[in-house]
């Protein structure tokens, strides 16, 4: 009578048996990869907002850095018929009004 | 050496008539023999190459513990075969069992013995275990 009965290995020399496995490997390598993908993907695209979210009032700023020159010349010159040269040695009115403008217009920008 | 592991068998030398186990005996040296049969369980190894149904050519190695059944009928079919002969007897044990292992792998997809391991050994010996009871194995 038979005890028992073991299968100690099964081979295979023309390689088919190693390659049974192998569409569920490659399965297995792709989920892991693009697993690994994704969160990386995310943070990229995160990254990006928050650098255009950055950017745009960045690029508003340098614009009217840029305007503001030219647009404090035009208020001075369009309040330059109020303001006239007095003869008690303290800068103008008008040129303090000016300067209020304008911190007035950068205060708006940044905000 | 008990006498449950090696009974004795007495065979009428020349005749036909089938062994008797005994337990304790007169040997007539003209007309009897005695030979002593092993009910020791021995290891049968085996190594095959079959087709499996799906024209997969494996390479199977399996091993085997066999033994005598402990029957009566079982110990005298054992012994009307391999009495004066037990060398042969494990040669006989390993062409049964890679016949059926051979016979059930053809049945099988490379998948399912490589799955299923312990069912394809069960398939093997329920498959071998017929042909060798017939022997006294």
């Amino acid at each position: 009578m038979i005890d028992t009965f073991q299968i100690q290995s099964v081979d295979d020399f023309s390689g088919s048996l190693d390659n049974l496995g192998r569409p569920e490997a490659a399965l297995a390598e792709k989920r892991a990869k693009s697993a690994e993908a994704q969160p990386l993907q995310e943070a990229e695209q995160a990254k990006a907002i928050a650098d255009e979210q950055v950017a745009a009032p960045m690029s508003a700023i340098k614009n009217m850095t840029a305007v503001l020159p030219g647009m404090a010349g035009t208020l001075t010159r369009s309040s330059s018929w109020r303001c006239r040269p007095v003869a008690t040695g303290h800068p103008p009115p008008c040129h303090r009004q000016s300067g209020r403008q304008a911190a007035l217009v950068i205060a708006g920008i940044r905000e | 050496m008990t006498e449950t592991l090696i009974p004795l068998f007495i065979a009428l030398a020349g005749s036909e008539q089938p062994a008797r186990r005994v337990w304790r005996i007169v040997i007539n040296p003209f007309t009897q023999r005695a030979y002593p049969l092993s009910l020791a369980s021995r290891q049968v190894s085996l190594t095959i190459e079959g087709i499996s149904q799906n024209g997969i050519k494996p390479h199977l190695t399996g091993v085997a513990q066999v033994k005598v059944g402990g029957g009566a009928d079982s110990v005298r079919r054992a012994a009307q075969r391999f009495l004066n002969q037990q060398d042969a007897s494990d040669h006989y044990t390993q062409e049964t069992l890679s016949g059926s292992l051979r016979s059930i792998v053809g049945t099988l997809t490379a998948e399912s013995i490589i799955k299923d391991r312990a069912s394809f050994a069960t398939s093997v010996k329920e498959e071998a275990e017929h042909s060798m009871h017939n022997q006294g194995w």
